[in-house]
């Protein structure tokens, strides 16, 4: 390849690696937008917004990797939906809560977990399945999507996310790879 | 083309292989040799940029030949346009230079330039009219429609002009 072709070979890879970079970014802002709903509710206003400024650049981070990576973007958002919608709907309405704390909130964030995991075990049987990328992609973005509802609870919703990510999950995949 | 826009950057490679010379031959069967070669080069530039946009359902080629058609397009206009300014320029050099002193053929050409500078900001629909006016041609359309164009494209020139050289 003469050295001009080279010069436009990397031009094109550039060129490529952009694209991919503003196409991830204009779903990662979509995601984050429809996440960013939880600032209106949620108790700890900087500690929600890093959140979702996390989710949205670890959204575009995945898309534009691509592949597994990027297959496991989208079961990670449902799965995230249940432990993410619950809390945040629980603080909105009130149910259980005081003004500045909701005690139901950890126990609202394990069942949302568990929920959660298994939405995301099941979603194994989709191409990349078999790939630790998909997995990787997959279970980050359910807990940082999840993390978002749970941070009115503190360090307990989180904690209990995590639990009942792990509870709702592993089963399943036990009774996939039995 | 499915792989690369998945993500895979191995099938970067084979893409630009199989597809630089089909988008050079396209282009140079629509452009002069000079412009085909950038235009080409612009066209794969586009393609890559838009890759994960890619269809899977669409047929590769078409898709890239579709992108190198817009180029050729854009080419054709740039092409005219320097056609058209090119020949605005000598027509007023030529108007100039009939007798006329150093400092006249000097302020000949700055008003020239303040000109094309203004020029430039109008669509091209209002350049091709001015251009015509000038020559003292007119397209084929009646005469009370072309004098309005004029008059409006000269609106917006005076419009550009005053923008510009607060004159």
């Amino acid at each position: 390849m003469g050295s001009s072709e080279s010069v436009l070979q990397a031009r094109g890879r550039r060129a490529y690696e952009w694209g991919r970079l503003r196409w991830g970014s204009k779903r990662a802002i979509l995601v984050a937008a429809v996440a960013g709903s939880a600032l209106l509710t949620c108790t700890n206003l900087a500690a929600t917004s890093g959140c979702v400024l996390l989710l949205a650049l670890l959204v575009t981070a995945l898309l534009w990797r691509g592949q597994e990576f990027a297959e496991g973007v989208r079961p990670g958002l449902v799965a995230g939906l249940v432990p993410f919608v619950l809390p945040v709907v629980s603080q909105a309405t009130g149910y259980f809560c005081s003004a500045t704390v909701c005690l139901f909130l950890p126990t609202v964030c394990v069942a949302g977990g568990v929920v959660g995991g298994a939405a995301l075990g099941l979603q194994g049987r989709r191409p990349f399945g078999d790939h630790l990328g998909f997995w990787v992609a997959a279970v980050s973005v359910t807990a940082v999507v999840g993390s978002v509802g749970c941070l009115m609870a503190g360090l307990a919703g989180i904690a209990g996310l995590a639990v009942g990510l792990l509870l709702g999950a592993a089963p399943v995949l036990v009774a996939r790879t039995a | 083309m499915t792989a690369l826009a998945a993500g895979d950057r191995q099938a970067f490679h084979p893409v630009f292989v199989s597809l630089w010379p089909l988008l050079k031959a396209f282009t140079s069967r629509h452009l002069p040799p000079a412009d085909a070669e950038d235009a080409a080069q612009q066209a794969l530039v586009n393609v890559m940029s838009r890759a994960t946009e890619y269809d899977p359902e669409r047929d590769a080629l078409p898709w890239a030949l579709g992108i190198a058609a817009y180029e050729i397009r854009t080419a054709r206009r740039k092409s005219q346009r320097r056609r058209e300014e090119r020949a605005l320029a000598e027509d007023l050099e030529g108007r100039a230079a009939a007798g006329a002193s150093p400092e006249d053929l000097a302020l000949a050409r700055d008003l020239e330039a303040a000109l094309e500078e203004a020029l430039r900001d109008l669509p091209e629909s209002d350049r091709e009219t001015l251009l015509l006016h000038a020559r003292g041609e007119r397209p084929d359309v009646a005469g009370a429609t072309f004098r309005k164009r004029v008059e409006r494209a000269l609106s917006r020139l005076r419009g550009a002009w005053r923008q510009k050289h607060g004159l």
